[in-house]
């Protein structure tokens, strides 16, 4: 399962072969959890999230379309939305962390290889951009993807016009966009 | 397509992902507006893309062993149920944290119940509305009535006050004598050289009828006032009032010093003052009894 990329091993998640979805949480848990940890601040809810997130992928494996997105971001998008779900329903936004790499546990159980080298150096090249973005930029983006915010909350809590926020998110996006267009295209 | 709109298709495309980003499964946009719909799918994946790339920024954190265990346990127990079901429920193993997915099966009696509230809601929402608009028509009726009494309520103090100045002019006219004093433009204010009054007093100095004509408008901010001077040298206030363009005023009342020896108009800030403070624009001291 390890020489297949992330396609093949949703196709063979459809074809109900578990040694593949054990293969692709290893690949992705990690970050995933991350992900679910950073939107709900609690890492017990975050483990709970991502395993509901993985029992999804494995009963609607079937709906994924590789024309729409790469895999991971399917994953991504995926469990944060069942984090948001959580956040909202538990109202738990107090105990969200304000840095994820603070509270985080610097341990990594997913396995080495030549994937996580790869995931690494987006990881880096992520991490470079963002720093590159305005603090105004990142704020607003932030907020509307790991709190799942709605642009209008967003200028509700912030106090910033709704114009205003639109337009940062707008700008700090199309950066991305023409940034990572190296890894977007590999990830297509 | 110009660079505009394709900016302009751009931004949409990023703000409909973002409203739609908390959809469960894939966003997508459906209106491609007056991009190709090749162009627009490209776009979309690429800002989707973009979306899924920013967890990268994240340290990852490595979930317990236990939650893959409970998962794997999980989906073993689901292919062991039913290897070939894609869409049955999954049977939890002890102790696994999973959360049961409904049973899609239609039970028969689900579409007549559905059908049956639907016209229920139906019905519902055109009693609601025909409440609304015979609410409505209540509202407005009732604000009618509210302006009319408000008219008849303005017209009363109309009444009242050209009442009251019916009984001063009759007290005045028979009182058994009547004082009349002229008011003339003091030397100082010479842009009110045309101004020109008439006091008439009861003897009793129970009521007295101003008139004054040629008077200019008060600047902004300012109001005339009647002073009434007393023996001793001090004033006492007859009220404020002002004038319009080409329009004499009359002016009356039922209260005045009984010790007035001069009748003054000076110009004041809005509202009045204690004692005269403002130019004074008329003044009378020659008092002419009568009968």
């Amino acid at each position: 399962m390890k020489s297949l990329d992330d396609k093949e091993l949703v196709a063979a998640i459809v074809d109900r072969q578990s040694a593949a979805i054990a293969e692709l949480y290893d690949r992705y848990s990690g970050m995933l959890q991350a992900l679910s940890h950073r939107v709900l601040g609690d890492a017990s809810d975050a483990e709970e999230v991502l395993q509901e997130a993985f029992l999804q992928v494995w009963n609607q494996a079937g709906r994924y379309d590789s024309k729409r997105s790469s895999v991971s971001t399917w994953l991504v998008l995926i469990t944060r939305s069942r984090s948001i779900d959580r956040l909202r329903s538990r109202q738990v936004q107090q105990r969200t962390v304000k840095s994820a790499g603070q509270e985080n546990p610097a341990t990594h159980t997913s396995p080495q290889g030549v994937g996580n080298v790869l995931l690494q150096e987006r990881r880096n090249r992520l991490r470079q951009e963002m720093k590159q973005l305005p603090d105004e930029q990142s704020q607003v983006l932030e907020m509307a993807f790991f709190k799942g915010m709605t642009q209008s909350e967003i200028s509700e809590e912030t106090g910033i016009p709704l114009g205003t926020v639109k337009t940062r998110t707008l700008l700090a996006m199309k950066k991305l966009r023409k940034a990572l267009s190296d890894d977007i295209r590999e990830l297509l | 397509m110009n660079l505009t709109s394709n900016e302009n298709f751009e931004d949409r495309v990023i703000s409909e992902l973002l409203d739609r980003l908390n959809d469960d499964g894939t966003p997508s946009v459906g209106d491609s507006g007056e991009s190709s719909q090749s162009q627009s799918d490209e776009l979309i994946r690429e800002y989707l893309e973009v979306l899924g790339l920013l967890a990268y920024d994240l340290e990852p954190a490595g979930p317990s062993p236990a939650v893959k265990e409970r998962l794997m346990s999980a989906i073993e127990g689901d292919l062991s149920a039913d290897p070939k079901s894609t869409v049955d429920p999954i049977e939890p193993s002890e102790g696994a944290k999973v959360i049961m997915m409904p049973d899609r099966k239609r039970p028969s009696w689900a579409l007549p119940l559905a059908a049956s509230f639907a016209f229920a809601l139906l019905g519902f929402s055109i009693w609601q509305s025909n409440h609304l608009t015979s609410q409505k028509g209540t509202i407005e009726d009732l604000a009618g009535r509210l302006h009319d009494a408000n008219r008849q309520i303005a017209d009363a103090t109309d009444y009242r006050a050209s009442l009251r100045k019916a009984e001063s002019n009759l007290a005045l006219v028979s009182s058994p004598g009547v004082e009349v004093c002229a008011l003339h433009p003091a030397d100082a204010e010479l842009s009110q050289k045309d101004a020109r009054g008439t006091l008439f007093v009861a003897a009793n100095h129970s009521s007295w009828y101003l008139r004054l004509d040629g008077l200019v408008p008060c600047p902004l901010g300012r109001k005339h006032q009647i002073w009434f001077v007393k023996s001793d040298g001090t004033a006492e206030s007859g009220g404020v009032f002002d004038v319009k363009p080409g329009e004499g005023i009359e002016v009356t009342s039922d209260i005045m010093p009984i010790d007035t020896v001069a009748v003054m108009i000076t110009l004041e800030p809005e509202g009045g003052s204690i004692e005269p403070t403002g130019p004074s624009v008329l003044y009378g001291d020659d008092v002419m009894r009568i009968l």
